[in-house]
């Protein structure tokens, strides 16, 4: 579990993140949204210990952050994937990228090939091992980043708009194997301004000014924000919920625009 | 003009050159460089010579690439010989026009000195021909090892220069999108006047610094992220490792060494 326990941080005078608690469960798949400034980078660099909490206490499965000793383990239980493809790649080839998490958490060299071989392998990228980051695109330069850490076997994956910087493909790619990953037991925490993103995940935190507003499944989250219009909601969930105020009564449980469109045509 | 940058001068080929350790290379360059040193006769430059020119060709790469680490300093060689033969005096006066006066140990120096840094430099080109730059940056961790005692930071410094040569491609391109962006807004980088054509290059510096600070934050991020620490506890999934042929070129070199220092005090 992690949990961020009444947690503050500051930069001088400036409060960022102000008293909040949080627990994350594993095997979630957390959806976190809100306007710029609102906080999201720096709660996600707080649950690897990148920065201190100034008040409270950030723990990963009982470990508090705070403590030098632990930061290792700390960062290989938690992995982060940030928004810009070419600032996280840090070495000159793609497998040469997730060798150099390995050495750093100290794995057997004898055993790197073929745990470093297998990570690439689950994100489509083991053919393009010897190549350098100005050959790849975006997304590929995203999925060696993903392959680097989960070659080093981490609990939690935490994405900070990673699928910012890539086009449609890109990041229907990336979401995939969010997708897939969550399923094999990673709990994912992705923060993003997509909005139909946010439908693939099984909890929904809304951060503004500092402060969690809202804590909920998509469904809810989105229902209780059509009217306020502060999210942007979803084509799919817009046109649900127009059709249901008319009448037609679309599932609740639908989510997706496929899924809408399914419904009107076997329905009748 | 990327690939020239990344992979330094390395061209493949698969001489003894190109299988040596880095290290035993660097060693013997080390070695070498001493006895050219040594040499004070003209048996020794015939001796250098001979030895050079069999090195060369045992490296199986092309005369025209050790030729190329030699243009930039012609300019500076030809002063050199300009120098020696019009202000140095000697014993032969071979001629004589109002204050100029030439003589012939001057030309036999200007040339000496020339010819030496010649072989200096065309046998360090055969280490930078021959090695890439990331396993001579290898190389030079582990010799400079023993350092680490004296606090200097041998790792960081080893991942300082491995991440230079990875971002190079990434800053010419970014260069390049800058200069583009800039014309695109009536920038004049084709103006004559030297005052006009430096003041045109703020433009393109400015962004560009802005860039790198911000990418530098980002790696920093990125490299704490993927749990590089203190290097305590880190392994290595490169280890170099010391064949018979080391050991022989080693060999070798210690007694090219020993074989110059005999010939300068026996002179001849
Ligand atoms: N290094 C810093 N120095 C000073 N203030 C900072 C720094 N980093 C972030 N901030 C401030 O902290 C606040 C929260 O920033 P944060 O990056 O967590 O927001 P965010 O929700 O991730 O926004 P975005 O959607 O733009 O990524 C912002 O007001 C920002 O100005
Ligand atoms: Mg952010």
């Amino acid at each position: 579990m992690l949990s961020f326990d009444n947690v503050s941080f500051a930069y001088g005078q400036h409060l960022v993140l102000k008293n909040i608690s949080l627990q994350i469960n594993k095997g979630e798949f957390l959806a976190i949204v809100g306007p710029n400034g609102s906080g999201k980078s720096n709660l996600s660099k707080l649950a690897n210990g990148l920065i201190q909490p100034h008040l409270g206490k950030v723990l990963v499965d009982g470990v508090i952050t705070q403590m030098p000793k632990s930061l290792r383990e700390i960062r290989r239980l938690v992995g982060l994937i940030f928004q810009n493809p070419e600032d996280q790649f840090i070495t000159t080839t793609v497998f040469d990228e997730v060798i150099f998490g390995l050495e750093n958490i100290g794995v057997d060299p004898d055993k790197m090939k073929s745990i470093a071989e297998d990570a690439l392998k689950k994100v489509e990228m083991l053919s393009y091992k010897g190549l350098e980051p100005h050959k790849l695109s975006g997304g590929q330069k995203q999925r060696v980043a993903i392959a680097a850490i989960l070659a080093m076997k981490p609990k939690y994956i935490v994405f900070d708009e990673s699928t910012a910087m890539l086009d449609p493909e890109g990041r229907q790619n990336i979401i995939t194997l969010m997708q897939q990953l969550h399923t094999e037991g990673i709990t994912i925490i992705h923060i993003t301004h997509h909005m139909e993103e946010v439908l693939v995940a099984t909890r929904v935190l809304v951060l503004k000014d500092g402060l969690i507003v809202a804590d909920g499944t998509p469904a809810s989250i989105f229902n209780n924000n059509i009217e306020s219009n502060e999210l942007e909601v979803p084509l799919a969930l817009k046109l649900k919920q127009r059709l249901r105020s008319t009448g037609i009564k679309v599932p609740e449980q639908v989510m997706t625009l496929e899924g809408v469109v399914d419904y009107l045509w076997t329905s009748s | 003009m990327i690939e020239n940058v990344l992979i330094g001068q390395f061209i493949d080929a698969s001489s003894i050159f190109h299988r040596l350790d880095p290290r035993s290379k660097l060693i013997s360059l080390f070695c070498i460089i001493i006895a050219f040193l040594l040499i004070d006769n003209i048996s020794g430059y015939i001796l250098a010579s001979l030895l050079v020119v069999g090195c060369i060709t045992l490296s199986q790469i092309p005369l025209r690439f050790f030729l190329k680490g030699l243009k930039p300093i012609l300019i500076i060689l030809a002063f050199t010989v300009f120098y020696h033969i019009l202000f140095t005096k000697g014993e032969n006066l071979l001629f004589q026009y109002s204050i100029l006066s030439i003589y012939k140990e001057s030309i036999i120096e200007g040339f000496s000195i020339v010819l030496r840094i010649f072989l200096l430099v065309l046998i360090t080109s055969l280490l930078t021909l021959t090695t890439k730059p990331l396993d001579l940056a290898h190389g030079f961790e582990i010799l400079c090892k023993p350092l680490k005692r004296l606090r200097f930071p041998v790792e960081q410094f080893s991942l300082m220069l491995a991440i230079t040569l990875r971002f190079i491609p990434t800053i010419v391109m970014e260069l390049d999108k800058i200069i583009e962006a800039q014309k695109a807004r009536g920038v004049n980088f084709e103006d004559k006047s030297f005052v006009k054509k430096v003041l045109s290059y703020i433009p393109i510096i400015i962004p560009l610094l802005f860039t790198s600070i911000q990418r530098a934050e980002n790696l920093a991020n990125a490299i704490d992220a993927r749990a590089y620490g203190d290097g305590s506890g880190r392994t290595r999934y490169k280890v170099l490792h010391f064949e018979n042929r080391d050991y022989q070129v080693i060999g070798i070199s210690l007694l090219v060494v020993g074989v110059f220092f005999l010939l300068r005090m026996v002179g001849g």
